[in-house]
């Protein structure tokens, strides 16, 4: 038994000798060139693609591993990577390797040969806003036509897989505002109210709307508008308190206290106002890859590196009016531009490969009108 | 050569080495652990090369051990059924014997073909040395129990099995240690025990250990000692010379196999220099195996495969927990330690600098078992296993005393005093640290990766080859697993099956056992050590149902 165990301790020893400087040597990316007969230094590059199990091809051969993948053993100088994905266009760039680094093609957008679009109501909208708990409203000029568009688990749920989602009329048939004009309809990022200034029978009123109720509970608060401002706003925070801008002067009107206070202007809720072009941006993943509001047109500008972005139209929406990014479902709302209804495109798939939520300081949005 | 086995009464300068070697262990595994938590974080290239490098030589490790611990089940299960006492008699009258055995022609299994062979190898090297052993009829084992705080459910099973030996029972004395500050339940338990066996074995005594002896500690080896020394006096009364008595200081929780006493004594017959050898047993921990959460019954099966893998290599071989010795070589070394809560291997120790190197252990395949570390729950028992494994840990106190004693010796060979330190000093660093480099260090390169190392082909091919190599890890877990589950006693117990298929995934524990009952110790008794802070002995908590184990 000593005997044995000295020979196998002295054939593992040898072994460790010889494996232990090989795999460090494969570790840094050192293989052995059977051609040339010397040792190379190769890179490497990893491709994850949105969708994932896309198939790989370098220099015309096919990876082993579908997407995420990574590819080992690249030596360095260009070499050309095809990305293939059944209902997605052919993604293809000259990608430079570099000896002992890795290359990164993380989350590639693939593009779909045919952009997935669902109406969702027959109704026409002027504009859409959403809401904190994912609730679109559907704007219209006369308040009955104004719409709550929802799913029982909110917008996070995929519209497009057969999700139930329900179109209610926020003033319903036996509201004394349903004859009303929309003048402004005011909304604060984060906050489940909305601010109506409508005209009723010759006279401006202000209705205060939670839609976190069912059916949502409207509240005329025109008393605390003795002239109409020229902008209102608060924090999506503090539901409590809203702040009414006048020429010389801005109101706190505490809702709950029914109580109007001259208010200190520092404790003012911080919103930025862009007032540049007739443009919306949305940053939808990580990547910076953006989907832009031009004119009619819906854009994606897919920011892969090495090349130039790329530009693709994914739909014509209604000029002028907001669209909706929702990062859990992919989708994105918007207003056709033909008709005016309601339409949800499936940007990426759903439960996209995000590793973290975008945060909010990346995701932009550029707009000419701050409230509608 | 005469040494003062003890870190106590040191002249300045050898005290000032004690205290640096002391040091030594526990600042080799803070720097090793921290040094790879800083290149991790500030050079992760070189990190990730160092812990690849530490994966491929433990797994390398790991494929070794489970090699041999295979052979050593193997052996294991080859002298499960081997009648020692019959081989007893037969080296009794060696010349009649050795040709009466070496003509037979064995027909049966192969497990007999090669019991059989390795006992003609061992005859005949024992003629040709010519040290004969005495007649099996002279030959006395003295069993010590120490005594603190085990109660009569954990002392009687342990006599009960040595009243089950094969080995005659009048040759058999058996000596409970008790300690004078032990609750009166327990000293009543041990004199009613007394009284019980005095007439069954050749003597049953109790010697009380008081509380307080100057130049001792509240150690389990002052108990032991105080014990033999009695021990001594009898036997020199009945004028029985230490040469015939083979002395076991066992844990009252030992139970042993029927056969372990007439294993052992073939082993002390058949060994040419049976008065310089320890006799290692294989301790496997299933009195209460199946009264014990599942991570303690894999921390203690971890222990036991260490020592099957160990007694593979005799060369190496230290003495741990219960086993056996020639008396005359404890009385030559003037007993166990009395300061020393590593009593098992600092026997050894203290034996091999007394005898110049010239003392071995010779492994045993025969098991014998114990309890495992048990409290009232969960985690009680998680606290006692853990403290269990510090007081193994502990066992680091050997090393500034080996090594004073190596560096003062001049007959014990260059080669053999470094390959003893060596062992010693690297048993002790891997086991406080690659743990936690397997489970947490490792991951840390690819965690801190900056912008630069994010972007280099390490950063992707290190996870790539860690996870091959854990792979390959799994695969000796598999086998472990099966030996584990091989190794169980065959006690009749309810859904026996279920409960051994638990067993089986309760080994995916073993990556945070290692952390935290294995590592976590070891760190924290090397951390004592290096600070001075010395561990005092703390009894483990024992618990058990009255089922009787088959070993």
């Amino acid at each position: 038994m000593l005997l044995l165990r000295k020979i196998i301790f002295y054939i593992f020893a040898l072994i460790y000798l010889i494996l232990c400087p090989l795999i460090i040597a494969r570790m840094m990316g050192v293989v052995f060139n059977p051609v040339t007969h010397h040792l190379v230094k190769t890179g490497l590059v990893y491709i994850s693609t949105n969708p994932p199990d896309a198939t790989v091809y370098v220099d015309g051969r096919q990876a082993h591993q579908k997407t995420p993948t990574i590819l080992r053993d690249l030596t360095p100088g260009k070499h050309f990577i095809r990305i293939e994905h059944t209902g997605y266009n052919d993604w293809e760039r000259d990608i430079p390797i570099v000896a002992k680094k890795a290359t990164l093609l993380a989350n590639t957008l693939l593009i779909p040969e045919n952009w997935p679009i669902k109406p969702i109501s027959r109704q026409s909208y002027q504009n859409i806003i959403i809401t904190n708990d994912g609730i679109l409203v559907g704007i219209n000029p006369i308040l009955k036509n104004i719409d709550i568009i929802q799913t029982p688990q909110g917008l996070t749920e995929n519209f497009s897989e057969g999700s139930n989602y329900t179109i209610t009329p926020l003033f319903t048939k036996d509201s004394i505002y349903k004859k009303g004009v929309l003048v402004r309809l005011y909304n604060a990022p984060k906050s489940p109210f909305i601010l109506i200034e409508a005209t009723i029978k010759d006279k401006n009123k202000f209705l205060w709307v939670n839609l976190k109720e069912n059916p949502p509970l409207i509240e005329d608060i025109s008393d605390f508008f003795p002239q109409i401002p020229s902008r209102v706003d608060w924090d999506g925070s503090d539901n409590d308190n809203i702040f009414a801008f006048y020429p010389q002067i801005i109101y706190r009107i505490n809702i709950k206290d029914k109580a109007i206070y001259l208010q200190d202007p520092v404790k003012l809720p911080k919103r930025l106002t862009f007032q540049t072009l007739d443009t919306e941006a949305i940053l939808i993943n990580d990547k910076n890859d953006l989907l832009t509001h031009e004119g009619q047109w819906i854009r994606l500008y897919p920011k892969q590196a090495f090349d130039a972005p790329q530009v693709y139209d994914i739909a014509k929406a209604k000029p002028s009016t907001n669209m909706y990014f929702e990062e859990k479902s992919g989708e994105l709302f918007f207003l056709d531009n033909g008709t005016g209804s309601l339409c949800a495109a499936q940007i990426l798939p759903f439960h996209p490969i995000l590793n973290i939520p975008i945060p909010d300081a990346l995701r932009f949005k550029i707009t000419k009108k701050e409230s509608i | 050569m005469i040494f003062n086995y003890s870190k106590e009464n040191l002249k300045p300068r050898q005290a000032r080495l004690q205290r640096i070697l002391e040091i030594l262990p526990g600042a080799c595994s803070w720097t090793v652990l921290l040094g790879l938590i800083f290149l991790s974080i500030f050079f992760p290239f070189s990190a990730a090369i160092l812990i690849v490098a530490f994966y491929l030589s433990w797994i390398m490790r790991i494929l070794y051990s489970t090699f041999f611990l295979v052979l050593s089940f193997i052996q294991l299960d080859i002298e499960k059924n081997t009648d020692w006492m019959s081989r007893i008699h037969g080296i009794d009258h060696l010349n009649i014997d050795l040709k009466k055995i070496t003509s037979k022609k064995l027909k049966h299994h192969w497990r007999q073909y090669c019991s059989h062979k390795t006992h003609i190898e061992q005859l005949n090297q024992l003629l040709e040395n010519k040290n004969l052993p005495p007649s099996s009829k002279n030959i006395f084992h003295l069993v010590i129990f120490p005594v603190i705080k085990e109660g009569r459910d954990i002392l009687e099973p342990a006599i009960e099995a040595i009243q089950c030996q094969q080995f005659p029972h009048e040759q058999i004395v058996i000596v409970f240690a008790l300690e004078e500050r032990a609750l009166p339940p327990i000293q009543k338990a041990v004199a009613e025990l007394e009284k019980k066996y005095k007439s069954i074995f050749f003597e049953c005594m109790t010697v009380v250990h008081p509380a307080v002896v100057p130049g001792e500690a509240r150690v389990k080896g002052a108990n032991a000692t105080c014990a033999a020394k009695q021990a001594a006096i009898f036997f020199q009364k009945k004028q029985i010379p230490f040469e015939n008595v083979i002395v076991s200081c066992f844990d009252a929780d030992t139970v042993v196999s029927p056969h372990y006493f007439a294993c052992l004594t073939y082993h002390f017959m058949i060994c040419p220099d049976r008065l310089r050898a320890s006799f290692q047993p294989i301790p496997v921990y299933h009195n209460n195996i199946w009264q014990v959460p599942g991570f303690a019954r894999v921390v203690e099966t971890g222990s036991s495969f260490y020592l099957l893998i160990e007694a593979t290599n005799p060369e190496k071989l230290v003495t741990f927990s219960s086993h056996s010795m020639s008396f005359k070589a404890l009385v030559d070394v003037n007993y166990w330690p009395v300061d020393m809560i590593s009593d098992d291997s600092a026997i050894f120790w203290k034996a091999y600098i007394h005898y110049d190197g010239q003392y071995r252990v010779i492994p045993m395949y025969v098991t014998l078992s114990m309890d495992v570390a048990s409290a009232n729950n969960w985690w009680e028992t998680a606290k006692s296993v853990y403290k269990q494994k510090q007081r193994w840990a502990w066992g680091v106190e050997n090393f500034p005393i080996v090594v004073r004693a190596f560096l003062k010796s001049k007959k014990i060979p260059l080669y053999e005093k470094s390959r003893h330190g060596f062992k010693l000093f690297e048993g002790h660093l891997s086991w406080a640290t690659s743990g936690f480099i397997l489970s947490i260090i490792g991951w840390l390169p690819v965690h801190f990766a900056r912008r630069e190392f994010a972007a280099s082909v390490v950063y992707y091919n290190v996870p790539d080859i860690a996870n091959t190599i854990f792979s390959l890890g799994f695969v000796a877990i598999c086998i472990t697993i099966i030996l584990s589950l091989a190794l169980l006693p065959k006690t009749r117990i309810r859904y026996r099956w279920l409960l051994k298929i638990g067993h089986a995934f309760e080994w995916m524990m073993v990556p945070l056992i290692l952390v935290l009952f294995s590592a976590l110790p070891a760190l924290h008794a090397q951390t004592r050590l290096m600070l001075g802070k010395y561990l005092e002995f703390w009894v483990t908590d024992k618990h058990r149902a009255q089922v009787k184990p088959k070993t």
